[in-house]
């Protein structure tokens, strides 16, 4: 089944075309990732994608219901988590409470639940607990966010996507700034959580990439010029040009 | 925070020492003064619930601290209502302007906001100082009487005696403060902090941001109205001064100056600021310029207001979170 | 109420007037909030600032076009050393704290202005040669008034072509529109404060300058001047010349003309406009820059 699927997505700023007439699919339970050298569009699609930015033009639906233009606050009541290129964690609360408010949204609007006391929802305790030892950072979960390390951080940056137990993942670079020991230690996370999500994924780790996707979709200047499974994408030439300028 | 247990200490120290200090305050300062430092309090609290907590600078809290206090005014000298009855109304306006202002203020970036709530300040100060059939206008509102505290026929609590009003309004200043306290160490004092360190993640987590800075206004707001209230009823009359910018300043001067990267700290800033006032202005006509001086010597080397200056010298494991810039 | 021609033309022309100081002032407080993000406080004492410098130098040189000249010059250093002594220290800390050492400036240089110049308005008879009126036909106008609206007329120019048509002028507006990319680009940021919140002092300076023959002096001009700043470009919109110069003048003239209808709603009426269109329109008339 298709979970999510993009149709002609377009968004221009000025003259410039970021995101040139995307049509992409993504199936439920692969893992997709989207790569293509920088300045692609692949950042900007998912910032439509989770309505940060809105399309020009074309339409987004998940599971067949359309939420093209909807704004950010909602995406996560679809079933929708989203980490972040650029690490985008809350500072100062420690590592725990910047789980337990992504875990706690969906009880929030509810009557005046979020006057109750923390204590009173200990169901969010115990899933924050859960995802924090999934994800290697019990030990650390009465640190500061900002005292952590890049590798930590960039985990805790999917921690929270993962803290409201979406279907749907979209990750974005998380690897990125990491030593080669933290990308493995990511990778087979993202492994894992593959069994259990669907996952879009934008990477620029070619090792990364090439053993965990189920589907590959390359973009260059705002449009896909490739789609396939990774053999199909190593030896597609077009990819290489875009890549390479035509050299290998 | 959620994960920070709180020892017995840290949690009912605060308390006790402010317990200690409202019976005392009395003998060192003139009880009218006292009560002035509990109802800016409220006012200083409530206002850092928006820019310590959430990180709106919001620079027109006077509007509703200034109408809580014209309509408790109106209401006592023309209807002579129950002492219940003007704590509420004024908490109600306070509520219900904010709730109006705020969402037209909500709704702009950082800039604007300060912008919209200073010219909404301007513009009810304005109104109160053109409508002088209404509102005594340059004058004030003079002739405000004190409500008894009397339930039917039973007279609890004379009011005029000065140090029965003091004690009045330091309860209802306990009562406003544990009520605050609730709220901003319940979830959504929380959500108030994901967007103060975080406000566009704090939206892509679920949470509608406009929507709960428009709370946080609203209940600033609120707390507001009520502290015009008791200003009203403390010396007879409601200033115009009451709704001027100044004032608006001077509330965020105070919680600066106190520390708002604490809860408690804003009540230090009131506290010092009045006295400050109060002392400097018998000595010297000027004295807003040491004001001025001081404000400016905080802003620009002691941000982190007493609350931090204290805390560094005495180790003090009081809860602690660091003011956020934006 | 007496509606004459006469002096319903002597009333529009007072809105000029004003709405030209007010454009200038608009604008002045436009560029710094727009390439600093800060709500300048101190904007109206700065205003007031050149009125008094104006006055004292006066009293000193007795000549009107040397004190023009320079007072908003004194203006422009207090500006520059402001910038650079007080809210450059408070770039990393936050836009906040620097709007509140604008806020904390503005009450300091409204006391020592009490202190200096004492609590009492002054008033100035315009320069020789222009203290009587020009005969416009159906009214006469004073000379004076109609010399403000020329000059300032030609420094809003000036700043526009300043602006528009120069290198700098044009790394100002792009600093406005995008700082980090200004930055980026290897032009001293930091420079450019500076000079914008000189320019924007200045602009005050020369306004609190020029009113003073019309108006005259009191030690709160500043602070009453200051919400109306505020109007001018929160309706003008932000980083807009244009913007500023038209709700300036729309706010002069409306001022003046509700003088004559309605005088005591006269100001209250401006806020509420002023609010009405925000909530229309939230980036200004003429705003530039997203909300």
């Amino acid at each position: 089944m298709i979970l999510l699927r993009t149709e002609k997505l377009t968004k221009r700023f000025g003259e410039l075309v970021a995101v040139d007439q995307v049509n992409l699919k993504v199936e439920e339970g692969r893992l997709h990732s989207v790569i293509g050298p920088n300045g692609a569009g692949k950042t900007t699609l998912f910032n439509l994608i989770t309505g940060e930015l809105q399309p020009t033009a074309g339409h987004i639906f998940f599971r067949e219901k359309e939420i093209t233009g909807w704004l950010p606050h909602k995406i996560p009541h679809l079933g929708i988590g989203r980490s972040f290129q650029r690490t985008n964690i809350f500072p100062k609360f420690t590592t725990f409470d910047n789980v337990w408010i992504a875990a706690f949204f969906q009880k929030a609007p509810r009557g005046l639940n979020a006057l109750k006391k923390t204590a009173t929802h200990p169901e969010v305790a115990e899933k924050v607990k859960e995802s924090l030892a999934e994800v290697g950072l019990a030990e650390r979960a009465n640190q500061r966010a900002c005292e952590l390390s890049h590798g930590d951080q960039r985990l805790l940056e999917v921690a929270i996507a993962l803290a409201a137990s979406p279907l749907f993942l979209l990750l974005d670079e998380p690897t990125s700034g990491l030593s080669p020991e933290e990308t493995r230690r990511m990778m087979e996370f993202i492994k894992k959580l593959s069994q259990r999500y669907t996952i879009l994924i934008i990477e620029h780790k070619m090792n990364v990439v090439m053993s965990l996707s189920d589907k590959i979709t390359v973009m260059h200047f705002g449009s896909i010029i490739a789609e396939g499974s990774p053999q199909e994408i190593q030896a597609d030439e077009s990819v290489r040009q875009a890549y390479l300028g035509g050299r290998r | 925070m959620v994960s920070q247990g709180q020892g017995f200490y840290s949690r009912w120290m605060p308390w006790l020492a402010l317990g200690v200090v409202i019976v005392l305050l009395p003998f060192f300062v003139r009880p009218a003064i006292a009560t002035v430092i509990w109802i800016f309090a409220i006012l200083a609290v409530a206002f850092n619930i928006l820019l310590g907590y959430t990180g709106l600078l919001a620079f027109g809290q006077s509007t509703f601290f200034g109408l809580g206090a014209y309509a408790a005014g109106l209401l006592l000298i023309h209807y002579k209502v129950h002492l219940f009855t003007s704590l509420l109304a004024g908490t109600l306006i306070g509520l219900v302007a904010a709730a109006l202002i705020g969402r037209i203020c909500i709704q702009r970036l950082g800039l604007y906001f300060v912008l919209l709530t200073f010219a909404f300040n301007q513009l009810f100060f304005f109104i109160a100082y053109q409508w002088n059939k209404l509102t005594g206008g340059e004058d004030g509102l003079p002739g405000v009487p004190r409500a008894p505290l009397q339930f039917g026929s039973f007279t609890l609590l004379d009011l005029s005696q000065p140090f029965n009003y003091y004690f009045l309004t330091a309860a209802v200043f306990l009562l406003s403060l544990a009520a605050m306290k609730w709220i901003v160490e319940s979830p959504l004092g929380m959500i108030f902090q994901a967007i103060r360190e975080n406000e566009a993640r704090a939206g892509a987590i679920g949470y509608n941001v406009k929507r709960y800075k428009w709370i946080a206004f609203v209940i600033a707001g609120g707390f507001s109205g009520l502290a015009g209230v008791l200003y009203s009823m403390l010396f007879g009359i409601v200033p115009l001064d009451t709704i001027h910018w100044i004032t608006s300043g001077d509330v965020v001067f105070m919680a600066l100056i106190g520390g708002i990267g604490n809860f408690y700290g804003p009540i230090i800033g009131a506290a010092l600021f009045i006295w400050l006032s109060e002392s400097l202005s018998v000595i010297w006509a000027r004295w807003p310029l040491m004001l001025g001086i001081a404000f400016v010597v905080v802003v620009l080397f002691f941000r982190g207001g007493c609350m931090e200056a204290l805390e560094r010298l005495w180790g003090l494991g009081m809860e602690k979170l660091k003011p956020g810039s934006r | 109420m007496e509606l004459n021609l006469s002096a319903f033309l002597g009333q529009l022309l007072n809105g000029v007037v004003t709405g030209m100081i007010y454009a200038m002032m608009g604008i002045g407080l436009s560029l710094i909030l727009g390439i600093l993000d800060i709500p300048n406080f101190a904007h109206g004492v700065l205003f007031a600032l050149g009125a008094y410098f104006l006055y004292s130098l006066f009293a000193v040189v007795a000549n009107f076009w040397v004190a023009l000249a320079i007072a908003p010059l004194g203006v422009l250093l207090i500006g520059m050393a402001i910038e650079y002594g007080g809210i450059r220290r408070l770039y990393p800390v936050g836009i906040n704290y620097m709007l509140l050492l604008t806020f904390g400036l503005a009450l300091i240089f409204q006391e020592m202005i009490i202190l200096i110049w004492g609590p009492v308005g002054k008033s100035m008879i315009p320069p020789a040669g222009l203290e009587a009126g020009f005969n416009l036909g159906i009214v006469s106008y004073p000379k004076y008034r109609l010399f403000v609206m020329g000059l300032t007329g030609l420094i809003i120019l000036g700043v526009w072509l300043f602006l528009n048509k120069t290198k700098y002028g044009a790394i100002i507006r792009a600093g406005v529109e995008d700082k980090e990319m200004v930055n980026a680009l290897g032009i001293n940021i930091r420079r450019v404060f500076t000079i914008t919140f000189g320019l924007g002092s200045w602009l005050a300076g020369i306004a609190g300058a020029l009113i003073v023959p019309v108006r005259g002096l009191t030690p709160v001009m500043g602070f009453d001047m200051l919400p109306i700043c505020f109007v001018v470009v929160a309706l003008g919109g932000l980083g807009s010349l244009s913007g500023s110069i038209v709700a300036g003048l729309i706010i002069g003239v409306a001022q003046s003309m509700i003088m004559l209808v309605w005088p005591v709603a006269s100001i209250v009426v401006i806020f509420a406009v002023m609010a009405i269109i925000l909530v229309l329109r939230p980036q200004g008339l003429l705003g530039i820059r997203e909300v």
